[in-house]
């Protein structure tokens, strides 16, 4: 059965292909050449992905002074060889502080948008499946959910927990995990529709494993779809919780922590301040949006070019 | 549309009670009896005398005596009746420092939202009637930029190149509206706009999408077939069936804008409840914070009914199904 699965996804993708490649088998740069002009904004995303997540496995290496290092014969150095994105207030390389910043970014996004997907999958798998009472009260309470602005929510958690890097992960989490539950509820109750999920039931299979085998398999272009869109908003989320103060606290560097405090008012003497952090967060942000848009055009053909 | 009505009204009700109990769990995971030893002057974890009489007296002016259930239904009950508790840091009521900051909030949630629709609804008309060109490239490669822009990022840029360029200063004090209409204006249009403008970026979209939809009609080739002028069918057949779906996305706009208000409160100054919340959150003032997220959800709350029912009331198909 799962060679079943397999087939249909990778017929999907191979039907994809065939689709953006013009007739006849082209070269290797002409194919290349084609693929990049026709799926542009996802090439870009996906280049910008790449290259935020390596800054951050590799922070340590690209950025040429450590993040707190203060140099007080350089204070408010405009941009220059020497200090590529200039230095704040207190003397600090704002190039290095961004190179390390991404890593609370790359970090914080992913494990929240993996935790909130992922237990927000569960739910919808087995509200979904069951449908009826479950489905009625799960639903019911992910209205109840979602009816907290997602900032309020995350703020709340923290005022809570207190502002650890754990508890501003689960914060966003929090936010992130109803829209995980509505996707992939109306996921699986479409595939639970299909005949060969009726074919597994008929020839016997357990509610596990027509779950397991045969609808979670299906979710996965959904879930990673989600999974990529909601990054940018993970990220957006940490930025303004960083930015109140009620983020990572110092003196771990962080892009919505570097807009914060003094920054304003140094800003209109030394724009570099903060025009940088916030470049960043948005090209990152966009980064992730086209990419998640790309990967829901490979996967879902009836949305392409919408 | 009274069923509809009467179904509506009635799915609000334990919705309500839902969110309730819900913001009260949350805020009584705290670990430990955290606030209490908080008070009593000791870090957390920190051994105290639960049984002393000083305790026992603090806890009860707290609300943090008895069972939780009973904990719950006399907060509700209070809740309801005005009562939101005596705030931590300063031993005052609740009520009294969230009360002269809501006019604050809610004009500020108001006019942005109003820009925000204009904003949104006109551009993403403009859009789909120049599809393809220049300006439907600048509208959307635009809107696309806002949605990644952190909105309190926008809000610095925009107050740095007023200050650095125009040497403009921000203005400090607010006043009431009816005291002071222009003064009032000066302080709040700023912040709204850029609020708005971020929540347009949504707005833009769908409003394009949703007319781009219809333009394709038959009954709008009908009409372009019997010769009217192009303004006639835009206003009479395209935008009354386009925009019908776009006042749906009225709800989620305004959770959207809520946590915009948050952050623009701060990055402004403005004493509004996004401020105080800010405040009572990094003070871990629980009271305060609870009271402000039920008072939120209220509002969300009504605002989706709301706009369900006046939804139901401009598209006759919602009534009947």
């Amino acid at each position: 059965m799962a060679t079943q699965n397999e087939t249909t996804s990778a017929d999907a993708v191979r039907e994809n292909l065939m689709a953006a490649e013009p007739p006849r088998r082209p070269g290797f740069w002409k194919y290349n050449v084609y693929y990049f002009r026709h799926k542009l904004l996802g090439t870009i995303g996906l280049f910008i992905v790449v290259v935020m997540v390596l800054t951050a496995v590799f922070a340590d290496l690209i950025a040429p002074y450590a993040y707190q290092e203060q140099n007080y014969t350089a204070v408010l150095h405009a941009p220059s060889f020497e200090f590529f994105f200039g230095t704040d207030n207190f003397g600090r390389d704002v190039f290095s502080r961004i190179v390390h910043g991404a890593r609370i970014s790359m970090l914080v996004g992913f494990l929240s948008v993996l935790a909130g997907t992922g237990i927000g999958a569960v739910i919808g798998l087995i509200s979904g499946f069951f449908m009826g009472k479950v489905d009625a009260i799960v639903q019911r309470l992910v209205d109840m959910w979602m009816s907290f602005p997602d900032l309020i929510l995350a703020l709340t958690i923290v005022a809570v927990f207190g502002n650890t890097l754990p508890n501003v992960i689960m914060a966003i989490a929090a936010t992130i995990l109803p829209r995980g539950v509505r996707i992939i509820r109306s996921a699986t109750i479409a595939i639970r529709e299909t005949d060969y999920t009726m074919a597994a039931r008929s020839i016997g299979a357990s509610d596990l494993r027509t779950m397991l085998r045969h609808i979670m398999p299906n979710t996965v272009a959904p879930f990673l779809i989600i999974m990529s869109s909601m990054f940018g908003t993970a990220i957006l989320t940490e930025a303004g919780l960083s930015y109140l103060g009620l983020g990572i606290s110092e003196p771990t560097p962080s892009w919505g922590r570097m807009l914060t405090g003094q920054a304003a008012q140094y800003a209109p003497r030394a724009p570099w301040i903060i025009v940088f952090p916030g470049v960043f967060i948005t090209i990152t942000v966009m980064g992730f949006a086209f990419f998640g848009d790309a990967l829901r055009d490979l996967f879902d053909p009836r949305q392409r070019g919408r | 549309m009274r069923t509809y009505l009467i179904k509506r009204l009635l799915l609000f009700v334990p919705t309500a009670f839902g969110v309730s109990l819900f913001i009260f769990v949350m805020l009584h995971t705290i670990p430990g009896d955290y606030a209490t030893a908080l008070l009593l002057g000791g870090e957390p974890g920190e051994a105290y005398d639960a049984s002393s009489e000083q305790f026992q007296q603090i806890r009860e002016q707290l609300g943090l005596d008895g069972r939780l259930d009973q904990q719950y239904v006399r907060w509700l009950g209070n809740f309801f009746q005005g009562d939101f508790g005596i705030s931590w840091t300063n031993r005052k009521p609740v009520w009294d420092r969230m009360a002269p900051r809501i006019f604050l909030s809610f004009e500020l949630g108001v006019l942005a939202v109003t820009l925000a629709f204009v904003l949104g609804t006109v551009g993403g008309v403009i859009s789909a009637v120049k599809q393809d060109t220049w300006i439907d490239y600048v509208l959307r490669s635009s809107s696309m930029t806002l949605q990644a822009m952190p909105g309190f990022w926008l809000a610095l840029m925009v107050i740095v190149i007023l200050v650095a360029v125009w040497g403009w200063k921000p203005p400090i004090e607010y006043r009431h509206l009816w005291d002071d209409p222009a003064r009032n204006l000066s302080v709040l249009l700023l912040p709204a706009f850029l609020v708005g403008l971020r929540s347009s970026a949504e707005i833009l979209r769908m409003t394009r999408s949703s007319v781009l939809e219809v333009l394709r009609e038959d009954y709008v080739r009908t009409a372009e077939a019997k010769g009217l002028y192009r303004s006639k069918i835009l206003g009479q057949h395209v935008l009354r069936n386009a925009l019908l779906p776009v006042t749906t996305l009225a709800g989620f706009e305004v959770v959207f804008l809520m946590s915009g208000q948050v952050i623009i409160e701060s990055v402004f100054n403005l004493h509004g409840i996004g401020k105080l919340f800010v405040q009572a959150v990094a003070a871990r003032d629980y009271p305060v914070v609870q009271a402000i997220v039920m008072f939120v959800a209220l509002v969300v709350l009504l605002a989706n009914l709301v706009v369900d029912l006046m939804y139901a009331y401009l598209d006759p198909r919602i009534r009947y199904t």
